[in-house]
């Protein structure tokens, strides 16, 4: 089959495209973790923390991820009241979540490893 | 747009969800709301709500998230077009930058904090230190000076737990300033971030752990490991152990008085030794090695590489796939793997 080499304009969308695919899977993973390192969390500063580490995320994908993972028994929520300032919901892992993350983390080393061996170009693997 | 007018149009559209369910929503919404509009006084409630993605296609994604019902991602692209358009207008009305919603998350933290005292009695120290830079040096107490921008709440915490000092340093701490006495036995330093940098006194051990921060220790008369992602560790004075793992990270060691063992995928491995005895062990994918002897020294040697040059005292091999002894001897032995990397032994 002949290539073809298509006008480098089409790139970002390409590259868009894909990262569509992937992401929502990726950001659930991320926000499990970010639940996990802080051990209780509210939206807002989640937030802060994603988009500090660098991920695209926003309002619009954070909150309505969080109610299905606290529907799916991954997170349970509770609203804490401060005697001051505004009322925040804050949110931890289930036993079940906990589970969850360790295993959807394991898979993604290991996919991350295939990806490694398949485009190693030093040579023969070490085998020990 | 007002906060109630964005809250009240999304409900409206959130209707195929129980009426308790949109309450929450309605109330963690106004709950992030009201938090953006404390952190950032400069900016009008009109604002803040303008930097949030459209109604529509909040509801859209609680819609597919809660019903499964697949959506196309209308919400991130509408999102990505808003923020666009902010971006531009922001552009043209300041000069110095453009700032954006996500700027409002990283430059308005509180206000200057500090917290410093002293402990007594601890043998060993575990610092959780998350984004902050750790500087550890030697002195009279264990006393500290912990400055960053941390609300009440996430304010970092100091205390004895039983004979160990523990500190633990929310995300908004930029800076831990600690001196060690002699006596403690051992510090364990865990970050994400934040480089730590450690002049310990003699016979106090380390062990660091980090993600993409830089190590760089000195060790005397006592044991030092570090492990870190991408960040470069170097470990000197006159440890009588080190150990150092890093993914991207370069490793260095010098005057080790004991064993070393290092392992990196692609930073470069250089260790010198300051005693004829001691062994090395040293692992690489495409990071070259280099070890330096002790003067004197007489130590078995063996090296492994696919595709790597290799160098050592009197003989010069290039061939790859080499492995095998290029030294008989002892006491000590040098063995070094890698993959691509070149490997000299000095």
């Amino acid at each position: 089959m002949q290539g073809f080499e298509r006008p480098r304009e089409d790139l970002d969308q390409a590259v868009e495209k894909w990262r569509g695919q992937s992401r929502k899977g990726f950001l659930e993973l991320c926000t499990l973790g970010c639940v996990k390192a802080a051990g209780r969390i509210y939206g807002f500063a989640m937030m802060e923390r994603l988009v500090a580490a660098g991920l695209d995320v926003g309002e619009g994908s954070l909150y309505p991820l969080l109610a299905r993972l606290v529907r799916e028994g991954m997170l349970e929520a509770a609203w804490e009241t401060p005697e001051e300032g505004h009322p925040r919901k804050y949110y931890r892992l289930t036993g079940f979540g906990t589970e969850f993350l360790a295993r959807i983390r394991e898979a993604t080393v290991l996919d991350r490893r295939a990806y490694d061996a398949i485009v190693k170009e030093e040579g023969p693997r070490e085998e020990d | 747009m007002k906060k109630t007018e964005y809250l009240e149009e999304l409900a409206g559209k959130l209707t195929f969800l129980e009426a308790d369910d949109i309450a929450d929503i309605m109330l963690e919404l106004e709950s992030h709301i009201d938090e953006a509009m404390a952190r950032r006084g400069d900016l009008s409630e009109d604002e803040v709500v303008a930097r949030l993605p459209p109604p529509a296609s909040v509801a859209a994604r609680y819609r597919a998230e809660m019903t499964g019902t697949e959506v196309p991602p209308a919400d991130d692209g509408a999102r990505a077009e808003g923020r666009g358009r902010h971006r531009r207008e922001w552009m043209h009305n300041h000069s110095g930058g453009w700032s954006s919603f996500r700027d409002m998350f990283r430059f308005t933290k509180g206000n200057p904090q500090e917290l410093s005292g002293s402990l007594d009695g601890a043998v060993r120290v575990d610092i959780q230190a998350k984004e902050a830079d750790v500087t550890i040096m030697r002195g009279q107490t264990l006393s500290y000076r912990i400055r960053g921008t941390w609300d009440e709440d996430e304010a970092p915490t100091v205390g004895m737990d039983g004979s160990i000092a523990r500190f633990t340093l929310g995300d908004d701490v930029d800076r831990l300033e600690l001196e060690v006495p002699d006596g403690v036995g051992e510090l364990i330093v865990d970050t994400a971030s934040g480089d730590v940098a450690a002049t310990l006194p003699d016979g106090t051990a380390i062990a660091v752990r980090s993600a993409s921060g830089d190590v760089d220790v000195t060790v005397s008369g006592a044991r030092a490991a570090v492990t870190t992602a991408s960040g470069d560790v170097s470990i000197g004075g006159s440890p009588t152990e080190a150990a150092a793992q890093s993914a991207s990270g370069d490793i260095s060691v010098h005057g080790c008085r004991g064993d070393a063992a290092v392992a990196t995928q692609s930073g470069d491995v250089s260790v010198s030794l300051a005693v004829e005895d001691a062994s090395v062990e040293a692992a690489t994918v495409s990071g070259d090695v280099a070890v330096n002897l002790a003067p004197g020294a007489r130590p078995a040697i063996e090296a492994r590489t696919v595709s790597g040059d290799i160098a050592a005292p009197g003989q010069h091999v290039s061939k790859p796939g080499f492995t095998g002894c290029l030294a008989d001897g002892g006491p000590g032995a040098v063995k070094v793997r890698t993959v691509s990397g070149d490997i000299a032994v000095n």
